[in-house]
């Protein structure tokens, strides 16, 4: 294995490259709807995992409620465009937006928490969405739920194909990826991970724990946010029973599954975990079963998930270190 | 340098510092000793802003810095070692010395990385290796190293010997006076009554959150009381 991941190491950017034009061609190979319909909601769940690993994985707080912010952009974009006839561009702003100053205002009141405590508000809060979205009839039409969202469309141009929505879909997961790896390798990702790691120590060196914290829920919210505008625009239906803890729960094993704190690990986890379940169809109802004992023989054999403690950035100054030795023991001989 | 004048701290309803008042003058190595539970720790967190004050008032280089940030104390020298080597273990030996200068400037850190190097060569060494995986010794190291990166005026040092072989804790207090005859200002809180006062310029006792006992550290050191309590004689 340790192989595998050196070899990854030393070749990242072809390796990305290649990964680029397979994502690219992929819909023009499986033409089916079935399976660009799967490819797409992998899309829409990595951008989900990407994000709560911001949260969970790199600054340490463990969220149950992330599905809430996935349900607010939902809801903002399915508001503003069937109620205002804003477009795709405008409602994925505002639902960035409005999950970001809820994001805000989860993170004010949690600072000071830290484990169960942070985790059972961050549950009330997606249930208290919830319940808005369920009984706020004049705007979300509780139950009901809200129908005929318009399919994505940007500077007047309608995309309803699967393939199209296939490729916005993959625009959004290189944005978020991009996004997660600019922070996570920049100062604020360094002071981010020292928070996670050790939260008293960060603030003896000067680093603004409250600052970061709350940067990070709103950035998180955000992408959930964004996320959330783009499934109501590509589902064109949604109401309260698709943003419960349930669904937090899940996202909170997509993240774990694929390794916390790693950003191929989230997108490998919301992968698997998203194929899994299809692959499994014709085993009817003990698809649930399996899939629930695949996730604890993993958690027993690798709690670190798949690559939690695979760390590409040491594995490559690592082999740069021994190439060095190399190189400077063959010039004194 | 530093006057602390009647420091309170609570914890809910619980008083940590009850009327707390000392100084420590530029170049002394100042030793708070104590039992656990004294507010030891309490006094170095107040100092650094970790933990707000319920009363009284804190004074370096004769400012009032009761209301300033951690932040802003670092920015000003003033940076605290945490207790139980809280150094982060997943980032490398390297990445921890360099999040200590987190406030200053590339150039700056890489002045004072050579130093916090001359002073702890085998972070040096080690310096690609994940901090975790560091021996407890080594680990206490890189505690301090870190904190010296900051270039503190006064450094606060909170138990560095806890848990540490015997040996181990000779070197530290040598690193320790090293720090001091390179201008830095100290205060330690130790338990390690003993070695921290043979180093010291100066020592405080504080049992339950008060100042009991003050001297010399020699005068400590010949001390009944303290003999007594907290040098097993």
């Amino acid at each position: 294995m340790n192989k595998i991941f050196e070899f990854c190491a030393r070749n990242t950017w072809k390796l990305l490259g290649t990964l680029l034009v397979l994502l690219a061609v992929f819909p023009f190979v499986f033409t089916s709807s079935y399976i660009l319909r799967i490819a797409i909601t992998v899309l829409m769940f990595i951008v989900l995992s990407l994000s709560l690993n911001l949260l969970i994985g790199y600054l340490g707080q463990m969220s149950m409620g992330h599905a809430a912010f996935w349900g607010i952009g939902a809801y903002t974009a399915a508001i503003l465009s069937t109620k205002l006839n804003v477009s795709s561009l405008g409602t994925f702003l505002a639902a960035m937006l409005v999950a970001g100053v809820f994001g805000l205002l989860l993170g004010l009141p949690v600072l000071k928490l830290k484990g169960y405590y942070l985790t059972v508000v961050t549950l009330g809060f997606c249930e208290i969405i919830r319940l808005v979205e369920l009984n706020w009839m004049d705007l979300t039409r509780g139950s009901l739920g809200i129908a005929g969202i318009p399919p994505l469309n940007f500077f007047g141009k309608a995309f309803k194909s699967s393939r199209s929505v296939y490729f916005i879909a993959l625009l959004l997961v290189i944005f978020t990826v991009y996004l997660v790896h600019s922070i996570i390798n920049s100062r604020i990702g360094l002071a981010i991970m020292a928070i996670r790691d050790d939260d008293v120590a960060a603030a003896s060196i000067g680093i603004h724990v409250f600052v970061y914290k709350v940067m990070v829920f709103i950035i998180a919210g955000m992408l959930a946010g964004l996320a959330g505008a783009f499934y109501a625009h590509y589902i064109s239906f949604i109401d309260p029973s698709g943003f419960t803890t349930g669904q937090s729960m899940e996202l909170v094993i997509l993240a774990i599954f694929g390794g916390l704190g790693s950003i191929p690990g989230a997108i490998l986890g919301a992968t698997i975990l998203t194929v899994l379940p299809e692959t499994m169809r014709a085993l009817m109802e003990y698809r649930g079963m399996i899939y629930g004992i695949i996730i604890v023989v993993m958690m027993l054999v690798k709690p670190d998930g798949l690559l939690g403690r695979v760390n590409f950035k040491y594995i490559r100054q690592r082999l740069s270190a021994e190439k060095a030795k190399k190189q400077e023991g063959k010039s004194h001989e | 340098m530093l006057r602390l004048e009647h420091v309170v701290v609570n914890y809910g309803s619980i008083q940590a510092l009850r009327d707390v008042s000392f100084t420590v003058e530029e170049g002394e190595i100042v030793t708070l000793i104590g039992s656990n539970g004294a507010g030891k720790s309490t006094t170095m967190r107040a100092i650094t802003g970790l933990k707000e004050l319920s009363g009284g008032k804190i004074y370096y280089e004769d400012q009032d810095i009761s209301g300033w940030t951690t932040r802003k104390k670092v920015e000003h020298g003033i940076i605290l070692s945490p207790e139980g080597r809280q150094i982060f273990p997943r980032f490398s030996v390297l990445e921890n010395l360099k999040m200590g200068g987190y406030l200053r400037t590339k150039a700056q850190c890489e002045e004072t990385l050579q130093v916090v190097h001359e002073l702890f060569p085998i972070l040096k060494e080690r310096e690609g290796q994940a901090a975790g995986t560091l021996s407890g010794g080594e680990q206490q190291m890189l505690a301090v190293g870190r904190a010296m990166m900051g270039k503190p005026k006064l450094l606060l040092l909170d138990e560095p010997s806890l848990g540490l072989a015997p040996l181990i804790v000779k070197d530290i207090f040598h690193l320790i006076k090293q720090i001091r005859e390179m201008g830095t200002t100290v205060l330690l809180v130790e338990q390690n009554a003993r070695s921290a006062l043979k180093i010291s310029d100066r020592a405080y006792v504080l049992e339950t959150g008060k100042i009991v006992l003050a001297g010399t550290a020699g005068e400590l050191l010949r001390s009944d009381e303290v003999q007594k309590a907290y040098l097993g004689m």
